[in-house]
């Protein structure tokens, strides 16, 4: 016995088999192979740079998310993160003297877990140098690794006193996932385990002491750690991410990103452009075979079911060929800028493939459907009367599904409203007067050819009014098409000269910092043998701007402006600072403006 | 109540108007009603074969269209063994088409993209019996044999003749073993050889299937063939009162195989 539903499949398959090669669905095919490529390529590309950079931003936090806090941290959070799978580390930073015989200097301490660091990783240099560097976690309790200048410092000890504390230095810091950017006072670090804090009897009320929790795990299960945590938090306490970190360059990216998808929207606009107008021949070419089903009994749902699945088998090859094809010049792409990017990028998400799928499938069917409908409408009275049917021009309800498909996929890629309106806006403008345009010529073409002799031209200038208003759709969707590359070609300069402008020309990319006196020729001797012109090497002292060109400077340095460095302990020297009061709006023009005219 | 011994199909004073307008024009006095046929009245018995003969542009096709359920009257009543068609659905409609009734064309109207073989099929793919869908390809194959087309299964329509298109036409009309057949014009698009090929090949399986046979023609020889004839005139039907006819001799089934070899 075989089911209704498997016979209508079969015979779907058959017609499927044959007609596929042959003119209308190779056509429909390769269209959605373009919109789903274009898009694969485009949105893989973006979010696997993006999700990079993320990862190394991670790197320099040495967590996905951190809570900072001048206060003890509740164990509840530790806790709740953990029943979220949510891997955690605690920090406590602090400046303290360490001291090794009659040796001292001042020291950044950070206490760790064993945890610790939950991204990136932290490079040891064992003391006895003929041992090789390994990688390693928090040290274990009674034991501290310090940096070198650190080490040198205290007269190359084995042992240090920290506080109360006595410890073993077993190793001296080669790479600190979240070392800070320490111009002025770099390298004078100390990392213990944190259960040795007790012992060094520095931490007293009032000290000057930073907590922090360190968080990593899945991006959901971060986000709910992130909603729960958020309400709980007090003005001083900080819960901070990745993207915040890295806001400048991930906002950019994100532009980037719109500006991509955006020209992944020509690809689309091109793809139903020609998906409709294949369809609709398509459509054109089945209304006998349709009218023959349904005179020999098809119901309409039979029909559905047998060129519907047509369709879709069309959309499912089509799309996993867009799916590869996407993958591969999104991979292309990779090989070709790998000179910019870093090493290590991560697998393609989800959303790449769920974008491109989606893309696919509101491609081939929003596009196609609507003359598909006409021609499921077909009567079967057809087949006595020929012409019953004809015309499968789409209607203005199509038309209206196809143009707001295309306002969707438009903001769906650029999600920018006001992006998608100025293309909506200029769209129907110019459709406006194309519609107009070209009805002004068929009428001068339709009183030319009364006084025309040639058969031909009169044939042709006839066959343009009989279809009149395919042409006009289709000379719209071509427009459109071309009204995008306008779009993207100026947006493409605006938004260059934006990035440009972010950045003053000339300004340097690498930095060199903490070059003695003594290197100064050195140095300077390498980067010539490298070929390698710098600037200027600049004497750097520590000191507070109070005045710029006879203007004071404000005392406040705006809370957005705390990178975390002073959090985190490490810009303990850079106090008193926070004595003024003002409003944050006010502070940000004072950065702004000190900052401009450092750099005029 | 044995549902054989209802009439086949009854028309009662069917009647279609059609409203004709003028698009380029908005006056609503443009709009003209033409009545096709009208004051219909007719009866066609279980088993019988029935002529529907009239010039062209007399209303048959509409006849026609109206009695297979493709279209509906504008006044009147069509019954199908008992049963109103016109107060269907379309997809009610369809279903009876789809499970008693079978149709053969001037224009042969085989779907291009299915080869001989598929086109016998479709009906019984289409069909609600579950035997006759199962049994789909093994009685397409019987039937193409029946119409001495065996060797043709694979080929497609445009592959096959004129006649061998018509053939395989019939022998999708019969593979549901409808009740009631119509037949619109079936010779009229081919050569004489071939359509009384044709025309013998019908007579001769309508009679072993013992279906009902509605045949529309313009040629009064073919509709001598049939058991009684009637005859439309300007949307008029009127039933010719002239002896039932002998059925002419019908060329042997062996003869139309050895000819399309």
């Amino acid at each position: 016995m075989q089911s209704k539903l498997l016979t209508w499949l079969g015979l779907s398959f058959r017609l499927f088999k044959r007609e596929f090669g042959r003119g209308e669905l190779t056509v429909i095919a390769l269209s959605i192979v373009l919109a789903v490529s274009s898009v694969m390529a485009l949105s893989s590309l973006t979010d696997r740079v993006q999700a990079s950079i993320l990862m190394k931003s991670a790197e320099f936090l040495a967590a996905d998310k951190d809570l900072v806090s001048p206060t003890e941290i509740k164990k509840e959070v530790y806790e709740y993160a953990e029943s979220l799978n949510i891997r955690t580390d605690k920090h406590i930073y602090f400046s303290s003297m360490a001291f090794a015989g009659d040796k001292m200097n001042l020291a950044v301490v950070k206490a760790v877990t064993q945890n610790y660091p939950l991204r990136g990783e932290l490079f040891i240099e064992p003391l006895n140098e003929e041992s090789e560097i390994f990688k390693a976690k928090g040290p274990e309790v009674g034991n501290v690794w310090i940096s070198k200048r650190l080490y040198f410092a205290l007269g190359q000890s084995s042992q240090i006193d920290v506080g109360e504390g006595t410890f073993a230095v077993s190793g001296i810091i080669d790479a600190e996932p979240d070392a800070p950017f320490q111009v002025f006072n770099s390298g004078t670090r100390v990392i213990m385990n944190i259960n040795d804090i007790p012992k060094t009897e520095v931490i007293q009320p009032g000290s000057r002491v930073t907590y922090a929790g360190l968080f990593a795990g899945e991006p959901q299960a971060l986000e709910e750690l992130e909603s729960w945590v958020k309400p709980q938090l007090s003005e001083s306490q900080k819960f901070r991410g990745v993207k915040e970190g890295a806001s400048n360059i991930t906002s950019s990216l994100e532009r980037a990103e719109s500006f991509l998808m955006l020209a992944g929207v020509l690809g689309v606009l091109l793809a139903a452009v020609a998906i409709s107008v294949s369809a609709r021949l398509y459509s054109q070419r089945h209304l006998d075979s349709i009218a023959i089903m349904k005179t020999l009994g098809a119901s309409v749902r039979q029909v559905q079911v047998i060129y519907l699945t047509q369709l879709c088998l069309i959309a499912v090859v089509s799309i996993l060929i867009g799916l590869v094809v996407g993958s591969g010049l999104q991979n292309i792409a990779l090989i070709s800028l790998a000179e910019y990017l870093p090493k290590d990028i991560p697998d393609i998400g989800y959303r790449p493939f769920v974008v491109s799928i989606v893309t696919g499938f509101v491609c081939a069917l929003m596009f196609s459907v609507p003359a598909l409908l006409k021609l499921f409408n077909v009567p079967p009275l057809r087949v006595l009367r020929r012409n019953l049917g004809d015309g499968v021009s789409s209607s203005i309800s199509a038309q209206a599904i196809m143009a707001t498909t295309t306002i969707g996929l438009v903001w769906f890629y650029s999600q920018d409203i006001k992006l998608t309106g100025i293309v909506l806006g200029a769209g129907l403008v110019l459709s406006v007067l194309i519609i107009l345009v070209s009805r002004l010529l068929l009428v001068a073409c339709r009183s030319a050819s009364k006084r025309i002799d040639n058969p031909s031209l009169k044939l042709a200038i006839a066959s343009l009014q009989r279809r009149s208003k395919e042409n006009v759709s289709q000379v719209i969707g071509f427009t459109l098409a071309i009204m995008l590359v306008l779009i993207l070609f100026s947006l493409k300069n605006s938004i260059i000269q934006e990035w440009q402008e972010q950045i003053p020309q000339g300004a340097p990319n690498h930095f060199i910092i903490n070059i003695s006196q003594q290197n100064i020729e050195k140095i300077e001797q390498r980067f010539s043998e490298k070929g390698i012109q710098p600037e200027q090497f600049y004497p750097i002292i520590r000191g507070r701007l109070t005045q710029i060109n006879d203007e004071v400077l404000k005392q406040k340095r705006p809370e957005e402006a705390d990178d975390g460095a002073k959090f985190k302990g490490k810009g303990e020297f850079d106090d008193n600072s926070e004595t003024a009061n003002k409003t944050q709006e006010q502070a940000n023009k004072d950065k702004e403006e000190a900052r401009n005219r450092l750099w005029t | 109540m044995n549902k054989d011994a209802l009439p086949a199909l009854v028309a009662n004073n069917i009647s279609k108007t059609v409203i004709l307008s003028n698009s380029s024009s908005n006056n609503a006095d443009a709009e003209k009603k033409i009545t096709i046929i009208s004051d219909i009245e007719l009866s066609i018995e279980h088993g019988e074969s029935v002529a529907i003969v009239g010039a062209s542009g007399s209303g048959k096709s509409t006849l026609l269209g109206l009695l297979a359920g493709l279209d509906l009257p504008t006044t009147g009543a069509i019954e199908f063994y008992g049963k109103q068609i016109q107060i269907l659905d379309e997809e009610d409609r369809a279903a009876i088409r789809r499970s008693d009734i079978g149709f053969i064309f001037q224009q042969f109207l085989l779907v291009p993209s299915l080869t001989a073989l598929e086109n016998v099929m479709l009906p019984a793919e289409l069909s609600d019996n579950n035997e006759i869908r199962t049994k789909a390809k093994e009685n397409a194959q019987k039937w193409l044999d029946k119409v001495g087309l065996s060797h043709r299964l694979d080929h497609f329509p445009n592959q096959l003749s004129g006649g061998e298109q018509q053939r395989v036409a019939i022998a999708r009309a019969f593979i549901t073993e409808p009740k009631l057949l119509f037949a619109d014009e079936p010779s009229a698009n081919l050569d004489s050889v071939n359509g009384h090929l044709v025309e013998d090949l019908l007579f001769e399986l309508n009679k072993s299937a013992n279906t009902t046979l509605v045949l529309v023609t313009h040629d009064p020889a073919l509709a001598k063939r049939c058991e009684k004839t009637y005859i439309i005139k300007d949307g008029h039907l009127s039933l010719q009162e002239v002896p039932k006819p002998k059925l002419a001799d019908v060329t042997p089934i062996q003869k139309a195989k050895q000819d399309a070899k």
